[in-house]
């Protein structure tokens, strides 16, 4: 049985998809995605797989916040994590990240092994808080 | 020509690359991606054809390509090109796109040195 937990990777940009993908892909499975669409897709076939979500957000045909929308609108945030990484430095693109539901906001340029530590706190926070909720429904 | 050479050739960040790549032969092989990347070919055409939103879209690509790449002197000029072009009000300014342009062809050429 497969264990490894996928990380959906997307950006417009090959390198940065790649780079990240040459980290990441040690210790997880990963996900390519090279637009809001592909990311979509790939999130409805892959839902029950998917631990974290690294998102881009200007992108063409759908952006990053189209993403966000749509997960939130389809309930993936509350079991999916997505960290956003932008190359904006406007705070109003930061703030309306974190409305639509991001848990996280890393600047370009970005260090990948700095990428995949806050990857990973957000990955076993999320894990930890879902294994309480379950356990709170069970008593 | 040394990765490390390369980097000190066009002005940029070899310190802060190796940060982001770990070691030279990545480093070689990001950069060779890098000549395989549509978003200078795409800002160049959009200068002849002055189309500013595609110059807009295409110069902030490129600001994230070279700023991961911590090739800084063609970032701090493509920066400069961004701002200009930001409001997407005025066409481009041929002479920060000439700055661009030329620091643009340091960096191929540099590329070119170290890949052969």
């Amino acid at each position: 049985m497969n264990t490894r937990k996928t990380v959906l990777i997307v950006d417009d940009v090959a390198i940065n998809r790649y780079l990240l993908q040459d980290f990441f892909e040690n210790k997880y499975d990963t996900l390519l995605a090279k637009d809001g669409e592909e990311a979509i897709s790939l999130l409805v076939e892959n839902a029950e797989e998917i631990a974290l979500v690294l998102l881009d957000i200007r992108m063409p045909k759908k952006n990053g916040f189209d993403v966000l929308q749509f997960m939130k609108i389809h309930h993936f945030l509350e079991w999916i994590p997505v960290i956003v990484i932008t190359g904006s430095n406007d705070y109003q693109d930061e703030l309306q990240a974190y409305d639509f539901g991001a848990s996280d906001i890393i600047h370009k340029p970005f260090v990948p092994q700095v990428v995949m530590r806050r990857a990973e706190n957000i990955m076993e926070l999320f894990a930890r808080r879902l294994n309480m909720e379950k356990q709170l429904e069970l008593s | 020509m040394t990765v490390e050479e390369f980097y000190l050739s066009v002005g940029g960040d070899y310190r802060m690359a190796v940060a982001t790549f770990k070691t030279d032969e990545k480093i070689h092989k990001y950069l060779k991606m890098y000549l395989e990347d549509e978003y200078y070919d795409r800002l160049s055409e959009a200068d002849k054809t002055g189309d500013i939103h595609e110059a807009f879209e295409a110069s902030h690509a490129l600001k994230g390509v070279t700023g991961m790449f911590y090739l800084t002197r063609l970032y701090k000029a493509i920066v400069e090109l961004v701002e200009q072009l930001r409001a997407q009000d005025k066409p481009m300014d041929k002479h920060l796109f000439q700055k661009v342009k030329e620091e643009q062809q340091m960096v191929v050429s540099g590329i070119e040195q170290i890949i052969v």
